[in-house]
């Protein structure tokens, strides 16, 4: 049965014959079986393809967005479009006007015309567009930066620093080689290498060609040399002045005893300046106590309106003790007895 | 057919009435009370919404099991389709969150229903009421639904639950329409949840076999041993042919998720679940996963012991103290012995919630037996109808209040965070082409499924952990990344594999719920866009690579996509129809059952005094027990504590925000009113105190003299970064015996401007923001800014691998950058990773800083069990074929206009060495006019050769107002740790698609650094930025 069976499907089947055959996205078939569209999208025939009507639309693109003057070339680029947004044919003429320069007799290639150029070496924005025949792209708008690369920053004198108040870091006014100004927003910075080892490190930001910085004295003990620095430039270094505070006169220490908690509590102040006013809240103080037996305690506290405040556990009938303090005001150094605390003091007043 | 009756046919007549009327009060009672809940708790449970998520997923899909929205995709055949489908067909004519409340009504319903027809097969049916109505008023029943919002735990265990009388009936009987049914409801079961049935089959069906084959004992009276073996031999084998084909239906059911689950095996880290922890450790899992669920049916237990060891029904009672041991999770070795490997896979409340079904029949004896029975009538004998009234009474409070505080738990002590509105959200991501993109939620709980449900866009995150696939998200324990934060260090590091490497994952899109995650998300390159109206804060990742147009999915076969998409639904439907011919063939229960349980005949109480005496001698036990746990812990509460103690308490009140319990441990001579010690901790904020978590405590004695005594206390905050390590001076008094922690004060600088004037530059990058309905014009497109990659080394460091290097604007404009690094071997490619927080993101026009990409492994599910414990701190180091011999490089930018704050200074900075590492010390001011949330140094150091050899970044660890200033440190490895593998040439990188180009010269060693005298180092460039947003508290 099954032999019958075999017996009559080989004598149906017919014999196999080559094709041409044709293959894109959409799937394989038959070459003969292709119709002229689907065989021109592959671009196996030209017959189903119609030439682009005339230009309706043009769009132009201008780069990069900020051209270093004096440096960068510019690319214009326009692109011609039929009415259905097709690109149109080979041929067609383009002008192009960038800034104050213009650029006509370019061609399209495949409906692109393109144009490169030398932008003049002022730094500014300008606008630019193609034309095609009567047609006008919209406006397209490009940058001629200064070069950063040409400049060298110099520093502004700097007045003396003073404590807890802003100082003026800045630098000269910078220009490029073609004396383009550099664009606000650029980043610099300024390092201050004290004469005490520290350094301090402080951003700025170019504005109105000068890069500046307020910077707040806080807990630097001493001047130094200053630079500024912008990209791979470094100005030279200045020397910048601290203007050290001085006590007016010495600030007494005062101690009473904590008899509950068995400890010291000292008090120094009021820190008078020589600027004629107290020392800054805020600044550190260090006591540093040995009793009458040798025992030492130590202790660090802030100054608020003038006075600092400290309990050292060492026992309060070791007395005298000697206390050092030191402070921005320098070091100085008292021998004092415990005595009564300043609230009992002002109740009795 | 009958078998054993110990009642009268008019009293069973009755019973049957009694019974059917308290099951209808019973489902009254599940619509009035569940289904009155439901609507406004599901949206604070746990599953509700992934369950949803579910539902939506077939109602958009219901033969293509392939769901694209989490994890890249997963396969829906990872979890029972029943319920899902049920609601993914509701949809239809109702909104989601109506189709899930209507299918959790009607699987209570049917639960209900379940209960009593299955208690009746244990009980007579006034007990089997009262089972019913003890199951509406379990508070397991309440913690499942309106906290935990199960679903298909509760549909498939009613749907479970109904088969079992047919499963009686075909071992007693042996009607082959009853094995029909019994097959079709485990069929169905399994639709919904294929653990109910299997698991079922053990703690259900095992015990009701049993009780069957009594049954037959029963009726067959056999006498000898050929006769017991003849007449047990026939229901044995139905029980055998019952198994193989419940097996069948388990099997062929969901056979797609079988075959899922064999081929696609979960390589997942053990993730912690409640249920498995010492009950004894945590109290407050034991609360929720034991105490809670068996509620007042604990009280029960005694009594389930005394009948399992007296009565027939001891195969109930035994598979009830079966669910009681294994639902003790880790408070005794038992369950782990009992189940093995699975113990660390399986979540044992559920053992708890079956145990709190199974006994049920217990409680509806009991009940009925208090009302009805002899028990009630010896209560009333020995105590006295009032004392009678008041225990009954008080029971049946007892029920009702547990069950309600069950239910209301949520909105007492939220389990979830607020609920957000997702419109917004979903308006967001279908505008402007945002879902070309995927997106993650931070911060939103469970609500995250919900805002999944409502759109097509898609999300790397998940909230079906057994789904996921991706190594980033299985090498740590952690659920999903959505709350990573609570998760610790492996959470972030979980979150941070994405949140850095987004354009890996196409992630662009990040909505935050949480201002925890603020930090790492700025510092690793998101950019904060705007607060939706629903409060929810959008972060974008710029420069990211859209979604293809086609993703890659995983092949399901046909076959199985026909067969997910027909059986479940088809066995569901089958199981309803039987279910509602059998009650119309029995005219909805008033016609009884053919067969009935054998009930044991009442025997009286031989000695009635003794209740008095048990029942007033357990009321005093408790009375006593509680009693003195009361005075215990209130004699261990005035216990004063050891300075360590208080200092600890300080900070962990700190940490969890009870500042007026902090506020009472600072000395009461010395320290400041409330207000103006709130104002202290305010005022620091910063990445510690508002973003941090306090993670570990360390106190070591500095000196101590009488009553005061100083210590050094270092502190572990777990932040989004990294974890800080803070170290404070603190100083404790003793005073009456108690000792106080002294105030920390602030240091009381004072900004020296009252009016501070500053000009600054700000830019506006336009963009699309145009009167034009467009998406996309050309002419709006900026060109990428010009950045150049310099002195880039390919270099090790303690097994790690890292590019690092430099990095200029080289562009006139501010540039926002995206970095990458390829690891090469020979000519093959080892991996690719992006730059993190180790860079500056954002530069302004010529400015440079350091950066590093990082190169971590993945941890193999092999190497984590080799280690026993997973520590989620290990860095896994790459494995690779061949050592890394060099590195490629690709850098893109855009021009950015925000985020570009340069007001903070570093005042005085001292950089020495301590140990070969350089430490650099300082103050960071801020001289600007924005408050400075959190404060990032980026720190370059250069070698010998002025080459760049090393990046850290460093954070401040408080916010600086404008005039204020901060202390800063940071330690850099030491040179001798750092091996340099090769210099990465230029044809090595690629920035912005093309060769390196630049506007600017390239600062080296020499320029704009710091010089330091530091083995192996020459100098080090600093860089400083800030996130500015709003400071929290």
């Amino acid at each position: 049965m099954m032999r019958t069976l075999y017996a009559l499907l080989f004598l149906l089947a017919q014999p196999g014959v080559a094709q041409e055959t044709y293959s894109d996205a959409f799937g394989i078939l038959p070459a003969d079986a292709v119709g002229q569209a689907r065989a021109s999208w592959g671009g196996v025939s030209t017959e189903g393809e119609k030439p682009a009507e005339p230009p309706q639309s043009v769009l132009t693109f201008i780069g990069p967005k900020s051209m270093v003057a004096g440096k960068d070339i510019g690319h214009a680029v326009a692109l011609v479009m039929d009415r259905f947004g097709n690109l149109v044919s080979d041929g067609i003429a383009a002008s192009f006007a960038l800034g104050p320069r213009a650029m006509s007799d370019e061609v399209t290639h495949y409906g692109i015309a393109d144009v490169q150029f030398l932008p003049d070496p002022n730094a500014g924005t300008f606008s630019g567009g193609a034309s095609v025949g009567e047609r006008q792209s919209p406006r397209a708008l490009f940058r001629v930066v200064a070069s950063i690369e040409s400049l060298s920053p110099e520093l502004e004198a700097t007045a003396s620093l003073v404590p807890e108040t802003f100082s003026r870091l800045a630098t000269r006014p910078m220009a490029d080689r073609f004396a383009n100004p550099i664009e606000d927003g650029v980043g610099a910075g300024f390092i201050l290498r004290h004469e005490d080892g520290t350094t301090s490190v402080i951003p700025a930001t170019v504005q109105e060609a000068i890069a500046e910085a307020h910077w707040l004295v806080r807990d630097v003990g001493s001047g130094g040399a200053l630079t500024a620095s912008l990209a791979d430039q470094e100005s030279a270094s200045e020397p910048v002045e601290l203007d050290p505070l001085r006590a007016a006169i010495k600030a007494p220490v005062r101690a009473w005893p904590l008899a509950d908690l068995d400890a010291v509590a000292m008090r120094v102040g009021p820190m008078t300046t020589s600027a004629g006013h107290m020392l800054s809240d805020g600044a550190i103080v260090d006591f540093s106590v040995v009793s009458a037996s040798g025992a030492r305690a130590a202790s660090t506290a802030w100054v608020q309106d003038g006075f600092a405040d400290a309990i050292l556990p060492i026992a309060p009938g070791d007395g005298p003790f000697a206390v050092s303090v030191e402070s921005a005001l320098g070091l100085a150094t008292t021998s004092v007895q415990t005595g009564l605390a300043p609230d009992v003091i002002r109740r009795a007043e | 057919m009958f078998v054993h009756r110990p009642f009268t046919a008019g009293v069973e007549r009755t019973d049957d009435s009694t019974g059917l009327r308290l099951l209808l009060v019973a489902l009254a009672g599940v619509v009035l009370y569940h289904g009155g809940l439901l609507p406004f708790t599901h949206g604070n449970t746990y599953d509700a919404f992934i369950h949803m998520f579910f539902g939506d997923s077939y109602h958009r899909s219901w033969f293509d099991p392939w769901e694209p929205r989490w994890y890249t995709g997963f396969a829906t055949t990872s979890y029972p389709p029943g319920t899902h489908m049920a609601m993914g067909a509701l949809m239809y004519v109702m909104p989601l969150r109506a189709a899930f409340v209507v299918v959790q009504v009607v699987g209570l319903l049917l639960l209900t229903v379940g209960i009593y027809r299955f208690s009746l097969l244990w009980v007579h049916a006034r007990a089997a009421g009262y089972a019913a109505i003890g199951l509406v008023l379990a508070s397991s029943i309440s913690e499942t639904i309106h906290l935990f919002g199960q679903l298909p735990t509760i549909f498939s265990l009613a749907v479970f639950l109904n088969g079992m009388p047919y499963v009686f009936r075909w071992i007693v009987l042996g009607k082959f329409l009853d094995l029909g049914g019994a097959v079709v409801f485990a069929a169905a079961t399994t639709a919904a949840h294929h653990v109910t049935t299997i698991f079922g089959g053990v703690l259900f069906v095992f015990p009701l076999g049993l009780h069957a084959l009594r049954v037959v004992a029963v009726r067959k009276k056999p006498a000898g041993w050929k006769r017991w073996s003849t007449v047990f031999l026939a229901p044995l084998g139905r029980g055998v042919v019952l198994a193989v084909l419940m097996l069948a239906a388990i099997l062929i059911t969901v056979f797609p998720y079988w075959s899922w689950s064999i081929n696609d095996p979960i390589t997942q880290v053990p993730i912690p679940h409640g249920s498995r922890e010492s009950f004894i450790e945590r109290k407050d899992l034991g609360f929720i996963f034991f105490l809670l669920p068996w509620g007042t049916a604990l009280l029960v237990l005694p009594y389930v012991a005394w009948k399992t060891v007296s009565t027939r029904l001891w195969p109930l009672g035994a598979s009830v103290l079966i669910c009681f041991v294994l639902g003790t999770g880790g408070t005794t070795p038992v369950p782990r012995a009992i189940l093995g490997g699975a113990f660390d896979i399986l979540t044992l409340d559920r053992f708890t919630f079956w145990g709190s079904i199974l006994i049920l029949p217990f409680v509806g004896l009991l009940i009925d037996g208090f009302l009805h029975g002899r028990s009630g009538a010896a209560m009333r004998a020995s105590l006295g109808l009032g004392f009678y009234r008041v225990v009954v009474a008080g029971y049946f409070v007892a029920m009702v209040a547990v069950s309600v505080f069950a239910a209301i738990l949520p909105t007492m002590q939220p389990t979830q965070p607020r609920l957000i509105d997702p419109a917004p959200i979903v308006q967001f991501l279908e505008n402007d082409e945002h879902d070309h993109w995927r997106y993650l939620t931070l911060g939103f709980g469970d609500q995250f499924a919900y805002i999944s449900a409502q759109t097509t866009a898609l999300s790397v995150d998940g909230n079906y952990h057994s789904a996921r696939r991706l190594p980033d998200l299985t090498r740590f324990s952690v659920e999903r990344l959505e709350n990573a934060k609570y998760l610790g260090v492996p959470g972030l590091g979980s979150l941070k594999q994405f949140v850095v490497n987004a354009d890996q994952y196409n992630l662009k899109y990040v909505f935050s719920n949480d201002e925890f995650y603020d930090p790492l998300l700025h510092f690793n390159g998101w950019v904060r866009l705007n607060k939706l109206s629903n409060g929810i804060t959008v972060w974008e990742k710029p420069d990211v690579t859209p979604l293809p147009v086609i993703t890659p999915r995983r092949d399901i076969p046909r076959v199985h996509m026909l067969m997910w998409g027909i059986l479940p639904p088809l066995m569901l439907t089958l199981a309803a129809m039987v279910f509602f011919t059998a009650a119309l063939r029995r005219n909805f229960g008033a016609l009884p059952m053919d067969v009935r349980p054998v009930v044991d005949p009442a025997a009286g109480f031989r000695h009635p005094r003794l209740i008095r005496w048990v029942v007033l001698g357990a009321l005093a036990a408790t009375v006593g027990l509680v009693g003195f746990v009361g005075w215990d812990l209130a004699r261990k509460r005035q216990l004063p504590l050891s300075a360590e103690e208080t200092i600890a308490a300080y900070f962990d009140d700190l940490d969890f925000r009870r500042f007026g319990s902090a506020y009472d441990r600072l000395d009461p001579v010395a320290r400041p009113p409330l207000d103006d010690v709130m104002f202290n901790w305010r005022w620091e904020g910063g990445l510690i105190a508002s973003y941090g978590k306090l993670s570990d405590i360390r106190i070591t004695e500095v000196s101590s003299s009488g009553h005061l005594a100083d210590w050094q206390v270092d502190l572990d905050w777990l932040t989004a970064i990294d974890v800080r390590h803070e170290t404070l001076q603190v100083r404790t008094v003793e005073r009456d015996g108690r000792w106080f922690v002294t105030p920390l004060g602030l240091r009381p600088v004072q900004t020296p401007a009252r009016l501070q004037r500053q000009g600054e530059v700000a830019w506006n990058v336009v963009g699309r923001r145009q009167p034009r309905a467009e998406t996309d014009l050309h002419r709006d497109r900026l060109d990428r800014p010009r950045i150049s990659v310099h002195g880039l080394r390919l270099v090790e460091r303690d097994g790690r691998y890292s590019v690092i290097g430099a990095l200029t604007n080289s562009d006139a404009d501010p540039a926002m950058s995206s970095l990458f690094a390829e690891l090469w071997a020979q000519d093959s490619q080892l991996a690719r990773r992006a730059a993190g927080q180790v860079m500056a993101q954002r530069l302004l026009p010529a400015e440079t800083a350091g950066l590093r990409v990082d190169f971590e492994g993945v941890l193999s599910l092999t190497d984590a069990e080799e280690r026993g414990v997973f520590d989620p701190t290990d860095f896994i180091p790459p494995e690779f074929p061949n050592p890394p011999t060099t590195a490629t490089f690709e850098a893109r930018s855009l021009v950015t206009g925000r985020d570009l704050y340069r007001g903070v200074a570093l005042n005085g900075l001292r950089i020495t060495q301590e140990a070969g590492q350089p430490v650099i010390e300082g103050l960071a001011v801020n001289t600007g006019t924005h408050s400075a949330t959190i404060v990032c140094v980026i720190a370059l150091l250069y070698d010998d050769d002025g080459q760049p050899v090393w990046t850290e970044a460093g954070f401040v660890d408080t916010n600086i107002y404008p005039g204020q200033s901060s202390p800063f440190h940071m330690v850099l490895p030491a040179r001798s740790e750092i091996n340099v593998i090769s210099d990465i040439r230029e044809d090595g990188m690629v920035v912005n698609g093309s060769a390196p180009m630049r506007d600017t010269g390239l600062p080296t060693a020499a320029t704009g650094t710091i010089p330091v005298d530091i083995d192996g180092y020459s100098a080090v460039r600093l860089h400083v930025s800030s996130m500015t947003y709003d400071p929290l508290f």
